[in-house]
């Protein structure tokens, strides 16, 4: 017995078990926005409606956690339709050939502010390149059915053309600065 | 200033670009080689089309991702088969033209399996064929023994309709590439009036044919163009049955040409009228 649990001691050792709460996006408290440039006199904003993803947090190390994030691209609301359309179609995201876009943790640095740097692949109109988020996280809190809560807030800035989207450049700028405000609850 | 610049480079591109290609390489081909007349044609439309679309959408990696951008290589297949088959008889070039539909439509059709019931998927494919091999039958009895440069402007009429309807339901890079389509075909035209003998033979019709059922089925599946204009849109391929007509069989050049464009664009214009009056009227967008 006692080998047993020097045994299983040692291989813990080796092969630390992460500690990280997975957190469940709750949508009717978070937002996935966009903006881009318009002109080069205007911020432009729009949003996606429906995406879904799981946080998990490792606060006592927070390099060990893990962020995903996947968006329904036919959600993307500009508040005009005409807009929405031709944001759907092959001229930007290609919703019917590219359902989603997600976002997949590689990894993750915690900052002296106690902010995170969160590297991952993003995937977008089919091509995956990685980006960084700039992440805050906030809680937890206790939620109304007692259930632990956090925020993420999370922006990363890059370039669509290096996701094959070129349409409308340069009146429609080619950085693009994605924003998700999060709100998750543990399960 | 910008804007000014964006239109022009636009025009160079969809337009001015692959008119001058068209119109060169089949001029070159026709007058330098020895090739025939249609493979020049041929060759010329192709090329002329493929540097549009390049120009508009950029030279990406191969093979590409997005479906649209497999445009300008649909039109390879039905060039290399129908030059292969053009001396065989018809039965060939039936199998030929079978070959050609099962690859293109599979090609437009595959990246959305997901989004049909594998029926639906089938009863797609096979009436997307059927409705292609329509149209290439038509088109194919309409060949006369004397070079018909009419074709060439119906092309640019059809093409034209396609390019039309894709923008104004939002798809600009498909009605760009139609665009393009249309315009390498007025070069062709231009080209064979210092040219009399180029014509439009089975090859040439096959990968016009090709380009504009892969244009017709992006702008309908991706771009989610409306189906009445998209059905409109086909229904002016037929226009060319029309060539056939006793009455205008032996008619001069310029009454056959018009009225056959006519007949071409009656159904656009329907298209285009029914676009601009359903289009919401308090919700505008110029992107």
């Amino acid at each position: 017995m006692r080998k047993f649990l020097f045994g299983t001691m040692t291989l813990l050792a080796f092969f630390p078990v992460s500690a990280a709460d997975p957190y469940v996006v709750d949508n009717t408290h978070s937002g996935v926005m966009f903006s881009v440039d318009h002109n080069n006199i205007a911020t432009f904003f729009g949003r996606f409606n429906e995406f879904s993803g799981t946080m998990n947090y490792d606060e006592a190390n927070p390099a060990s956690s893990k962020f995903d994030l996947t968006i329904q691209m036919e959600s993307v609301d500009s508040a005009n339709a005409r807009r929405d359309k031709h944001l759907r179609s092959p001229d930007f995201f290609n919703t019917k050939q590219f359902p989603t876009a997600s976002f997949k943790t590689t990894g993750v640095t915690a900052n002296a502010d106690g902010s995170l740097s969160v590297t991952g692949d993003f995937t977008l109109a089919g091509k995956t390149q990685p980006i960084t988020f700039a992440m805050k996280v906030r809680g937890p809190v206790n939620g109304r059915d007692g259930a632990k809560v956090r925020g993420f807030f999370a922006t990363a800035v890059f370039k669509r053309s290096d996701f094959g989207i070129t349409y409308g450049n340069p009146g429609v700028g080619d950085e693009v600065k994605i924003t998700a405000s999060l709100e998750a609850v543990l399960k | 200033m910008q804007s000014n610049q964006m239109v022009v480079e636009q025009l160079l591109n969809t337009a001015a670009y692959p008119l001058l290609t068209g119109a060169a390489v089949s001029l070159a081909l026709g007058k330098l080689t020895r090739i025939p007349r249609d493979a020049a044609v041929a060759v010329a439309l192709l090329a002329g089309f493929a540097v549009g679309f390049f120009a508009v959408s950029g030279f990406g990696e191969f093979p590409p991702i997005k479906v649209h951008e497999w445009l300008p290589y649909t039109g390879l297949p039905p060039l290399i088969l129908f030059l292969v088959c053009s001396k065989q008889g018809q039965k060939v070039q039936a199998i030929a033209a079978l070959v050609v539909v099962a690859l293109v439509f599979w090609l437009d059709f595959a990246p959305i399996t997901h989004a049909f019931s594998v029926p639906a998927l089938i009863a797609w494919l096979i009436g997307s064929a059927i409705a292609w091999l329509g149209l290439w039958h038509v088109w194919d009895r309409s060949r006369d023994e004397q070079p018909r440069r009419e074709f060439f402007l119906l092309f640019v009429v059809i093409a034209t309709g396609v390019s039309l309807v894709s923008v104004l339901d939002g798809g600009a890079v498909i009605g760009q590439a139609a665009g393009s389509l249309a315009a390498a075909s007025g070069g062709i035209f231009l080209a064979s009036l210092l040219q009399p003998k180029l014509e439009a033979g089975s090859a040439t019709i096959a990968v016009f044919l090709c380009l504009f059922a892969g244009l017709l089925v992006n702008a309908y599946h991706y771009v989610e163009v409306r189906p009445l204009p998209v059905a409109l849109a086909y229904c002016a391929g037929f226009c060319v049955l029309l060539l056939k007509h006793g009455g205008l069989r032996e008619a001069s050049f310029i009454k056959r040409t018009s009225l056959t464009c006519l007949a071409g664009l009656l159904p656009i214009i329907i298209a285009v009228i029914f676009l601009l009056m359903n289009a919401p009227v308090d919700d505008y967008y110029d992107y």
